[in-house]
């Protein structure tokens, strides 16, 4: 087994304190940063779809996500002096009225595997905040919003609909929530929809 | 003791409660030939005497137990107002009540443990001694002088408390670790011995008490948070203690789990839980079948329109529950998630031919 197939492995397996070991062993064989953190992202997107498909639960998945975030504080100083390979920022949060950060949490953890830089805004967030952030981030790629209370379903319609009159462009919205559906996203204006955290970062690489 | 043959005198309303919550219609109650008290056991003992639904049991969480107040979910002779919801738990974590959800939960982002090996430094336990047992019993007296099965519930279960300490992450990781995992039993065994206390407190004060409820939360939506393994290694030792120490009592273990945990009952009739009602999401019919001998499973039937459907299809939409649900050493509870179809004309019907089913093929034990 390669030491790239090694990170894979452990990333895969939630080995947060074998992961960073395997990092440097990589960099150290002169294996290039970049291929590293793909492979490390190859895992994330086998871990997303195996939890969706029912495979693995939500602690696996988190103790990955946690490794795969381990492994990249090695390669982060590398990095930085190779360019960024980030696939954008994304923009997260759980609308307002609504404290629930389980799910929200598990797609910014998923997102973030994929490549993306993520700005969590945490739970209970006004549309004034999305809009905000939005303008002191203009190169944002995604907005995801969350939801889980049938009862903030209208602030979740309000919010996406302030960020779509807003004006601002170049990034696309997508929500989830145990009581999203896809005919609620596309009637609110969202332009994706995602049914759990796998399939989020998914389809937020779809939309960049 | 012989099942009373069904008598069609016994559809004489003879009185009615009111709904369940603000703005529910009243239900009905017919002329029993038992008390509500004797059927719900009676259907425990696997020897029921008619369907049960949503009139037999009394609801009956006493303020007194401070997790009841900060859920916001206390029934008693006098229950807690809105401006009383949340507020500290037995622990003294914090919990918010959420008007749009009516319901409490802890605001997460400051878990009290990082690291479930902390529990033996940080966890001050409960003195359930201190709480006013004596005078909640006393000015509950009369709440509790009826004729329903009394269910009290242990409002914080294990996972649930878990992620209270824990913040959800924290807690589904801690299942997991290998660091951790020890110190989860430890609490898992210890949150038991508080329980076992708790409910010794209850018999005590309060004998009209028949079972409990251990309300937890083990899946979301679509999937359980965590496997059937891990699930059967953590959790269900120490729940198993639980439910054998209410049966060694003479009384019954009713779980309440939300999510959607089809994957989970196994282990739920490993931990040695009598019933379960999952909500809408679990295809609780074919759970009956499949294990409906070994757990009680409260079943949501085919839904239909009360508004839109004529009378003749509610009484046939209730037959053909009796027909599948009613089975002999096999009964059912009608779910509390199903009831949108339990008109008069349904109730009527369901009373009637499962009374007759069971009168004919059940004596209660």
């Amino acid at each position: 087994m390669s030491k790239i197939d090694e990170v894979k492995a452990g990333v895969a397996a939630g080995k947060t304190k074998v992961v960073p070991g395997l990092v440097q062993e990589a960099l150290n064989e002169g294996q290039a940063a970049t291929a590293i953190l793909e492979a490390m992202v190859e895992a994330m997107g086998v871990v997303g779809d195996k939890f969706s498909s029912g495979e693995i639960f939500v602690p696996e998945m988190l103790v990955a996500g946690k490794a795969m975030q381990k492994g990249v504080e090695v390669l982060k100083p590398v990095l930085a002096n190779a360019g960024s390979v980030s696939l954008g920022k994304c923009i997260i949060g759980t609308v307002a009225g609504d404290l629930h950060d389980i799910g929200k949490n598990l797609v910014a953890l998923m997102i973030g595997s994929a490549g993306f830089d993520v700005i969590d805004l945490g739970v209970d967030v006004p549309a004034d905040k999305f809009i905000e952030t939005i303008k002191a981030n203009p190169d944002v790629k995604v907005v995801a919003c969350s939801a889980l209370l049938t009862t903030t379903m209208p602030a979740m319609k309000e919010t996406v609909e302030t960020i779509k009159a807003s004006g601002l462009t170049g990034f696309k919205v997508i929500v989830g929530g145990a009581p999203i559906t896809p005919e609620f996203a596309s009637l609110i204006g969202a332009d994706a929809y995602a049914r759990d955290a796998g399939g989020a970062a998914v389809k937020a690489k779809e939309l960049v | 003791m012989s099942n009373p043959k069904f008598d069609p005198k016994e559809l004489k309303i003879v009185g009615e409660i009111p709904g369940f919550f603000p703005g529910m219609p009243s239900t009905p109650l017919f002329d029993f030939p038992v008390t509500r008290r004797e059927a719900y056991i009676a259907t425990m003992k696997r020897k029921p005497v008619w369907a049960i639904t949503n009139i037999e049991t009394g609801m009956f969480l006493p303020k007194l137990y401070p997790d009841n107040v900060a859920r916001a979910f206390t029934f008693e002779a006098n229950p807690i107002t809105r401006e009383q919801f949340g507020g500290k738990d037995i622990f003294g974590i914090d919990w918010i009540y959420i008007d749009t959800a009516g319901g409490s939960m802890v605001k997460p982002g400051s878990p009290f443990l990082k690291d479930a090996n902390e529990w033996k430094e940080k966890l001050k336990w409960p003195d359930v001694d201190s709480w006013d047992w004596e005078g909640s019993s006393k000015a509950n007296k009369e709440y509790l002088n009826n004729t329903t099965y009394n269910l009290t519930w242990i409002m914080n279960g294990y996972f649930e408390r878990l992620i209270s300490f824990m913040d959800f992450e924290g807690a589904a990781i801690a299942l997991i670790d290998e660091e951790q995992q020890d110190a989860v039993k430890e609490i898992f065994q210890k949150l038991t011995d508080l329980y076992i206390k708790i409910v010794d407190k209850f018999i005590e004060y309060f004998p009209q008490v028949s079972g409990f409820t251990v309300h937890d939360d083990w899946g979301s939506q679509i999937e359980p948070f965590f496997s059937p393994a891990i699930c059967e290694e953590m959790l269900v030792p120490a729940m198993r203690r639980l439910t054998d120490y209410i049966h060694s009592k003479g009384l019954y273990a009713d779980f309440h789990c939300c999510g959607h945990v089809e994957r989970q009952v196994p282990n739920m009739i490993a931990a040695g839980w009598d019933s379960w009602s999952g909500m809408a999401m679990n295809d609780t019919q074919m759970l009956y079948e499949k294990y409906g001998d070994k757990i009680i499973i409260g079943v949501i039937p085919d839904q239909f329109d009360p508004m839109t459907t004529s009378e003749a299809d509610q009484r046939a939409a209730a037959a053909k529950y009796v027909e599948k649900f009613c089975k002999p050493g096999k009964p059912s509870i009608l779910n509390f998630y199903g009831a949108p179809v339990l008109t008069p004309a349904f109730r009527e019907e369901l009373y009637k031919l499962s009374r007759i089913k069971y009168s004919e093929t059940e004596s209660i034990g």
